[in-house]
C-alpha cells in the first residue's frame, strides 16, 4: 500500500484567549504558526474553556498537514491520515478538514480560520456547512499510537487533483462551532520534523486501477473463477 | 487539572498560573482600589465578615483595617493557604477555612460576603449559598471581571458603583479604566 509521509511543513497555530467564542473561533490566528517543532506535548489541537475570576475563556488551537500528492494520478479507492499522539490526547473526537494554509507566505492574516474557510467564505460566524470535511468524526487513540481518520471521497478526489494536499485537524466541536463549557482539552502530536520515521504523520492508500494496467483477477479476489 | 492542583508563581505584583491556565494572572496588585472599596461595602456593619478568596491578601488587609467582629477566609489553593497562615498569625480575630467554599462546612451567618475565587466551577451555587450564611441587610459583593454591570447572580436588590483603575497588563480580565463594583444587599 503506498505511503505518503507528511511534509515537514506540518504544525499548529493557536487563537487568542478571549471570553467570546466567536471572537476564539473566527480568529485569523494570534501568532504565526509554528512549523519547525518535532513533536508537541500540549500545542498541537486544543479545545479549552477556562473558568478564572469568575468568568470564562476560550482557546483553541488547530494543527495542519500537507502532503505531496503530485504521483496520485487518480483518486485511490481508500486513504487514511494516520497521526500518532504524543503525551496527551483528551482533545477528542477530531476531524479531518479541507486547508488552504501556505507556509511560505506565514503572515498571521492568513492562517487559522482563514485557511479552513479557504478565504472563500465570510470568517464571522463560520461553521460546518462552510468548508469541507475530509473525514468523520474521529476518535483521537491512545497516546504513541496512531489515530487513523479515514478519508472521504472528497479528500480522495483532491488527492489525485492536488499536487499538495492539505489539510486541517480540528476538535469536532470546533468545526461545528459549538462552545465548550468546561475542561481544558488537549491532544499532542508527533510532526513530520521527528527524528523517529515511525512517529511521522502519514496518509496510505490504495492506489486506482490505472488506465492500461491489467485488471485484477476476480480469481484473485474471491478464490474463485468466474 | 482543577486550580487547586496547578503550580503558581509568585511575584510582587502578581500571583500566575502555570501553562494549564496559560500563564494567566490569579491576581494582580493594581486591583486595590477595587478591594478597598469592596472591603469598606461588606464591612460597613463591622460585624462578622465572610471573604472567599485569599489571593494576594489586599482585600485582606483592608477588611482588617475596617475593625470587624469577625473574618472568616476561605481558601482553596494550598500554596495560597500557605500564605495565608503566615499572614493570619497577629489576628486574633482571623479564622481560616481550607477548601472548596461551598462544601467546606461553613453554616455561619455573615454580615458581609466577599467572593473572588479563581477557576471555580461551583459559581451557579453561589446565590443560593449565599442567602443561606447571609442575614437580612447583609452587605455582599463579588469580582466582576467584566467592564461592565453584570448581575450575573440574578440578585434582587444589585447596585453597582464605579471604582477607576489602572489595570497593568493582563489577560484574565478585559476591565480597563472603571470597575463595576456590584453591591448587593441580601
Amino acid at each position: 500500500m503506498p505511503t505518503i509521509t507528511a511534509s515537514s511543513n506540518d504544525g499548529y497555530q493557536s487563537s487568542s484567549l478571549n471570553s467570546s467564542w466567536d471572537a476564539v473561533h473566527d480568529h485569523v490566528g494570534a501568532s504565526n504558526p509554528v512549523t519547525n517543532l518535532t513533536y508537541s506535548a500540549l500545542h498541537a489541537i486544543r479545545y479549552e474553556y477556562v473558568s478564572a475570576r469568575g468568568g470564562i475563556k476560550y482557546y483553541l488551537t488547530r494543527s495542519f498537514f500537507d502532503f505531496d500528492t503530485s504521483s496520485v494520478g487518480s483518486a485511490p479507492t481508500e486513504a487514511t491520515f494516520k497521526l500518532k499522539a504524543h503525551t496527551q490526547n483528551t482533545c477528542t473526537p477530531c476531524i479531518v478538514a479541507k486547508s488552504g494554509h501556505d507556509p511560505s507566505a506565514a503572515a498571521t492574516d492568513d492562517w487559522f480560520s482563514t485557511w479552513i474557510t479557504d478565504q472563500s467564505v465570510t470568517l464571522s460566524g463560520w461553521g460546518a456547512s462552510d468548508i469541507t470535511a475530509y473525514s468523520a468524526s474521529t476518535a483521537m487513540g491512545s497516546v504513541d499510537a496512531f489515530t487513523d481518520f479515514t478519508l472521504n471521497e472528497d479528500a480522495r478526489d483532491d488527492m489525485a487533483s492536488l499536487s499538495t494536499f492539505k489539510i486541517c485537524v480540528l476538535h469536532n466541536n470546533d468545526y461545528n462551532d459549538t462552545a465548550p463549557t468546561s475542561g481544558l482539552l488537549r491532544t499532542g502530536l508527533y510532526w513530520a520534523n521527528n527524528g523517529t520515521e515511525s512517529h511521522r504523520p502519514y496518509i496510505d492508500y490504495t492506489a486506482a486501477e490505472e488506465e492500461g494496467e491489467a485488471p485484477v483477477s476476480n480469481a484473485t479476489f474471491f478464490g474463485a473463477n468466474f | 487539572m482543577a486550580f487547586k492542583d496547578t503550580i503558581l508563581t509568585f511575584e510582587n505584583n502578581k500571583i500566575i498560573t502555570n501553562d494549564d491556565y496559560h500563564n494567566m494572572e490569579v491576581m494582580m496588585d493594581w486591583e486595590a482600589p477595587i478591594m478597598e472599596k469592596s472591603a469598606e461595602y461588606i464591612c460597613e456593619s463591622k460585624g462578622d465578615i465572610l471573604e472567599i478568596g485569599f489571593g494576594m491578601g489586599i482585600c485582606s488587609d483592608y477588611i482588617q483595617a475596617q475593625g470587624v467582629n469577625s473574618h472568616t477566609i476561605v481558601e482553596i489553593h494550598p500554596q495560597i493557604i500557605e500564605k495565608l497562615k503566615i499572614w493570619a498569625e497577629d489576628k486574633s480575630n482571623v479564622t481560616i477555612v481550607e477548601g472548596d467554599w461551598l462544601t467546606c462546612g461553613i453554616t455561619n451567618k455573615y454580615d458581609g460576603i466577599f467572593l473572588d475565587t479563581f477557576g471555580d466551577e461551583s459559581l451557579d451555587s453561589f446565590k443560593s449559598f449565599a442567602i443561606a450564611i447571609g442575614k437580612i441587610g447583609t452587605k455582599l459583593t463579588y469580582w466582576n471581571n467584566y467592564p461592565h454591570v453584570n448581575d450575573k447572580y440574578n440578585f434582587d436588590d444589585i447596585t453597582f458603583e464605579e471604582v477607576t483603575v489602572s489595570p497593568d497588563s493582563n489577560i484574565y480580565t478585559e476591565i480597563q479604566e472603571t470597575y463595576y463594583m456590584p453591591k448587593v444587599v441580601l
